[in-house]
């Protein structure tokens, strides 16, 4: 096991190393320049001498691959540099969005857990009748929402009518509330319906029966037999799913005022914040991985078998 | 004294085919006991009701009519619609299954196969259920070190020697083999066969032994039933009477395979199978044999033969005898 984990990680350097040259060479690509964004950030209006100055200055009168080499060597000790929009580390502007994203992917992946999970076995165990009926509705209706519509209903329904909860802001544990529920949503759909087939799937297995003849209870049957094998492909989905919802809160994050990386990066994008953008990008890339990794050892966990796969 | 009584159970099945509902008769009015300690074979092709028998024993269906009696207490609720009272029984009324391979959850080891009884009746501590396991694993001929091996590294009969033992770990007093021996080759067939005769010997422990192989049920049974088409047609106490067992089912039976076409004289066609459905039908009033019978005689069509005792310790269902 501990072999895997650091062959895995070893495998982490030479991707890496192809994802610091995309995150280099595609800011390149993007159109406008560095030091007409520059100075533009700074509320300067860009001259020609001005641009010469720049040019120098930040070095981008070099060739490219020495460029890129510069940058490589400070990126591996996570200095990306300096916003062009904020003047700060972009490292520690990254880190600190990062805080305020993962609490708000980490709660809502609780939350997501927390209903989907029990509402996938009952719609299992009561597969085509009333229960399970209800959920798929709930599920088909869950699905149907995108989150820049069933935010501000929830904001409308909460915030403005009950007055339970903020409408936006970070400050305390009840601003994480209401954006948290508008991303689980989605997921929650899609992840009771997956469990469901998945158990429903693993309930028809012969043994399953023979256990019920056996005397072992429908209880039991659920959580030895049927729950754990049927838990990886819900598992496999969430660790692709849990990089997508760090990467992907920005419209909940910007309808919130949600100080995450969504709305960080959002911003930079619009204000060729390049330092920025490349940060985002690697960090982007090691999230991911990471989570990937996870998976995949929450996988051999849950059907041993794998072991010998390692 | 007897374990299990089997009395005038009837199990219904309705069938969808061509949009139309078949209801067929799966077991009909089947009685028979198994005795503490004895072996009881059920002998008959497939599709005769064996194994929907065994079903309604340990408790996965209820039923349509009738009774099962375990220690004079019945196993069902007698109504289809409830579920049945399984797991008061489960403990003393244990199975082995046809395929181990099917019987068992792919993703257990031996040792978790094996303690799975034993978590679920009894409290044993987790010393003393690794203790029982070996032990287990040591009475169906397994060694210690095979409880780490996950389930699909198991050879067939290696298998059903496990699932053997897990059926053994909560002490039951009967098991019902349903075709144990079916899915294995016949060498290990054999040892399997050796190995559940010293079981019975060892732990007093009544089978009933549910298979379409009359060799092996003859090695292990005390007492043989003869099904066809959910009913019994011929029925003895004791093994003894195996070679005056006459009615023309079990004759057939008797033959091997490849000879019997000659012997009585009958060429197996779709039109005689094809009634199969039929004779089980619920409005079908003859006996069930009588498409596929050498002897039958015109009565048979119309009645069915009541079960009559030929000679003590042996009866059978015909119109002829």
């Amino acid at each position: 096991m501990a072999k895997y984990v650091i062959k895995r990680l070893l495998i982490l350097i030479p991707i890496l190393f192809l994802v610091s040259i995309i995150a280099f060479g595609l800011v390149r690509l993007m159109p406008g320049n560095a030091e007409v964004a520059y100075l533009q950030a700074a509320g300067i209006p860009p001259t020609e001498e001005l641009i010469e100055t720049v040019r120098k200055d930040m070095g981008y009168d070099r060739p490219l691959l020495v460029q890129y080499f510069d940058w490589l060597g400070k990126a591996v000790r996570l200095d990306f540099g300096i916003s062009y929009a904020s003047k700060k580390v972009v490292s520690e502007e990254l880190f600190g969005a990062l805080q305020y994203t993962a609490k708000l992917a980490g709660f809502s992946s609780l939350i997501v857990l927390a209903v989907s999970i029990p509402m996938g076995i009952v719609s299992a165990v009561k597969s085509n009748k009333a229960p399970d009926n209800v959920n798929r509705v709930v599920a088909f209706v869950g699905a149907s929402m995108p989150s820049f519509w069933l935010g501000p209903l929830l904001v409308q329904l909460f915030s403005l009518t009950l007055g339970w909860l903020p409408v936006q802001g970070a400050m305390s544990f009840r601003h994480l509330i209401l954006p948290s529920i508008t991303m689980s949503v989605l997921y929650i759909a899609t992840y009771s319906r997956l469990l469901r087939n998945s158990l429903l799937e693993n309930i028809s297995k012969r043994f399953v029966t023979y256990s019920r003849a056996r005397g072992v209870s429908e209880n039991k049957i659920i959580t030895n037999h049927v729950l754990r094998t049927s838990m990886i492909p819900v598992v496999t989905t969430f660790g692709i799913n849990f990089g997508h919802m760090i990467a992907g809160s920005t419209i909940v994050e910007v309808l919130f005022s949600w100080p995450g990386l969504g709305r960080l990066i959002i911003s930079s994008i619009a204000a060729r914040d390049f330092p920025m953008i490349q940060g985002y990008i690697v960090l982007m890339a090691v999230i991911f991985i990471l989570v990937n990794l996870a998976t995949d050892l929450i996988t051999v966990v849950l059907d041993p078998r794998m072991r010998e796969a390692l | 004294m007897s374990l299990i009584e089997i009395k005038k159970v009837k199990k219904r099945y309705k069938v969808r085919k061509f949009g139309k509902t078949y209801s067929f008769m799966a077991v009909n009015d089947v009685s028979f006991s198994v005795e503490e300690g004895k072996c009881v074979g059920l002998v008959g092709e497939s599709g005769c009701g064996k194994s929907t028998l065994g079903r309604l024993i340990v408790g996965l269906e209820n039923p349509t009519e009738g009774e099962i009696l375990f220690k004079d207490e019945s196993v069902s609720t007698g109504s289809d619609k409830k579920v049945p009272k399984r797991l008061k029984f489960a403990r003393d009324i244990q199975m082995v299954f046809q395929d181990s391979y099917d019987a068992v959850n792919p993703k257990f080891t031996a040792k978790k196969i094996i303690e799975e009884p034993l978590k679920n009746f009894t409290d044993m501590t987790a010393e003393e259920r690794e203790k029982e396991v070996v032990d287990l694993l040591h009475k169906v001929g397994l060694d210690e070190k095979d409880k780490d091996k996950f389930a699909l590294e198991f050879s067939g009969g290696q298998l059903q020697r496990v699932c053997i033992a897990r059926a053994l770990a909560s002490g039951p007093k009967v098991f019902i083999l349903d075709e144990p021996l079916s899915s294995l080759d016949v060498s290990v067939q054999a040892q399997i066969l050796n190995l559940l005769s010293d079981i019975k010997k060892d732990m007093d422990i009544s089978y009933l032994l549910i298979s379409h192989d009359l060799e092996a049920v003859y090695y292990l049974a005390d007492a043989l039933v003869v099904m066809y088409g959910g009913q019994i047609m011929e029925k003895i106490d004791d093994i003894s009477y195996f070679d005056k067992m006459k009615h023309p089912y079990t004759q057939r039976l008797l033959s091997s395979i490849p000879a019997y076409e000659k012997l009585d004289g009958v060429q197996e066609n779709a039109e005689m199978v094809s009634m199969d459905l039929h004779v089980q039908a619920d409005d079908f009033s003859g006996c069930p044999y009588v498409g596929r019978c050498p002897k039958r005689i015109d009565l048979c069509k119309e009645k069915r033969p009541e079960m009559k005792e030929l000679e003590p310790k042996h009866y059978a269902a015909c119109h002829i005898l």
